[in-house]
């Protein structure tokens, strides 16, 4: 894009969502609606309180936020703690930091993860409805091989690939029109299936699932084009932002195959985001001394 | 105006391949060694990241003063340095004329003192003198009796035998 305003770049990103937001709606029922009006009505309240201030209220970020947050919440968390979370997104992960521009995490991820801590039973699995992810997180030694027969469809089909897929396109149009960039989401794909390639062990069962199951399950493809590619938080150079996502994406896998939780994304983003100063600083110092 | 929120449509339309929101945070906070090392020197001030900035940003204009203030900056160093140079090239001098005058001090006293050693030796035992004043005197005296004695001057020859008797024995 040649020139924008930061609210239309806010606005534009919220758009690139539209796809999957209708998509979950039809298949999820249109109670999913209240939870995608509370998500940004509790961020946004959270930033009247906090911020005082209406310029901030116009900026888009804090209704972004808490439309991202709403999208990557389970039916399950319900309009009510969804709002809960949108408002802790701000009070903790922004408004401490000065607002916009310099918040070093992402604060929709501090909001999910907050909310995972408050009420781990509402957020059970991320966003996509996918209970493949909780599934494989308690297989109980069943094979991959075995554990896919026993799914109601091959593994990697039906609703999480179709989110999956949507949440793609809205990821390539931000791309195409330059409104985000390549960095991170290509650092986040690569560290994402680098890391299953590695751990991959042809499906045993201790195996940590098959690279495409990574890459088309969970909120990985909405996390790889709408959420660490947050502008403000983590690094904030081209190298920095390419060592974050890999880093984010390895370590995604790492966690949805330890961790306590089904889906590790937020995890992994806010520790990539923590990582992102550091890179930042070897990137330059790297410029300097080839200047 | 806003913040800079880091989108990065800065980055690929500088044409000297800048990092444009980096040199920007670091001039923000008065970090002129970072921008330094980030390459400030070579933006053209072409405006494009600017154009392009949706914070409205004014980044070209901060380059500029930027510019300028590590210029002052390189120039009070280099001030600073030529003026610590001069204060140890002072320090230097005076130590060693310090020195100097010491070492010659402690010189001249040095040959004060051979030269009054000299003159103790080769001066004669103060003694020796005052003998020789005394056999001079009773000599003196000799004569002068010899002649009261042969001119038939009794007083006087009593006199002079008191005198030479005051004088003592010579040795
Ligand atoms: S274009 Fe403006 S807001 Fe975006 S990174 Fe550059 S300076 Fe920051
Ligand atoms: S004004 Fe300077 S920093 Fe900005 S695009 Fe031009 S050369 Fe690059």
């Amino acid at each position: 894009m040649s020139r924008a305003s930061v609210p239309k770049l806010m606005l534009f990103v919220l758009l690139a969502t539209i796809p999957a937001a209708i998509l979950r709606l039809t298949l999820e029922g249109p109670t999913l609606s209240l939870q995608l009006l509370a998500g940004p009505m509790g961020a946004l309240a959270g930033e009247a309180l906090l911020r005082r201030s209406a310029a901030s209220l116009r900026d888009g970020s804090a209704l972004l936020t808490g439309w991202l947050l709403a999208l990557a919440l389970p039916a399950s968390a319900g309009a009510a703690l969804t709002a809960l979370s949108g408002g802790l997104a701000i009070a903790l992960g922004k408004a401490p930091f000065g607002g916009l521009g310099h918040n070093p995490f992402n604060p929709a991820m501090v909001g999910y993860a907050a909310l995972l801590m408050l009420f781990p039973l509402a957020s059970v699995d991320g966003m996509s409805g996918a209970t493949p992810l909780a599934a494989l997180a308690s297989r109980e030694g069943l094979t991959i091989a075995e554990w896919v027969e026993a799914q109601p469809g091959p593994w990697g089909t039906g609703p999480g690939l179709a989110l999956s897929l949507a949440f793609l396109t809205g990821g390539a149009a931000l791309l195409l029109r330059r409104a985000i960039p390549w960095h991170a989401p290509a650092g986040f794909l690569l560290g994402l299936l680098g890391a299953a390639v590695l751990a991959y062990d042809g499906g045993g069962s201790h195996s940590a699932g098959h690279p495409l199951f990574h890459l088309f399950s969970g909120s990985a493809l909405f996390a790889a084009f709408f959420i660490i590619t947050d502008p403000v938080s983590g690094a904030h150079t081209p190298p920095g932002r390419l060592a974050m996502g890999v880093l984010a994406g390895a370590l995604t896998v790492l966690f949805r195959s330890q961790g306590p939780f089904p889906d590790g994304v937020a995890f992994a983003v806010l520790l990539a985001n923590g990582a992102g100063p550091a890179l930042d600083a070897l990137a330059e110092g790297r410029r300097q001394s080839r200047a | 105006m806003m913040p800079c929120i880091h989108c990065g449509a800065c980055v690929p339309v500088c044409p000297k391949g800048l990092w444009p929101n980096q040199l920007y945070e670091a001039l923000a906070q008065g970090d002129l060694a970072r921008a330094d090392a980030l390459g400030l020197a070579r933006c053209g001030a072409c405006r494009a990241c600017q154009d392009h900035c949706p914070s409205t940003l004014p980044l070209t204009a901060r380059f500029r003063e930027g510019q300028r203030q590590v210029l002052r900056w390189t120039e009070a160093k280099t001030r600073a340095a030529e003026d610590a140079q001069q204060a140890a090239e002072r320090y230097e001098a005076r130590e060693a004329r310090l020195q100097a005058a010491e070492a010659e001090a402690l010189e001249a006293k040095r040959q004060r003192r051979a030269e009054a050693k000299r003159r103790t030796d080769a001066r004669p035992p103060a003694d020796n003198g005052a003998d020789a004043r005394r056999d001079a005197q009773r000599a003196a005296l000799q004569r002068a009796m010899d002649k009261a004695r042969a001119e038939g001057r009794e007083e006087d020859l009593a006199r002079l035998t008191a005198a030479l008797a005051a004088l003592g024995a010579a040795p």
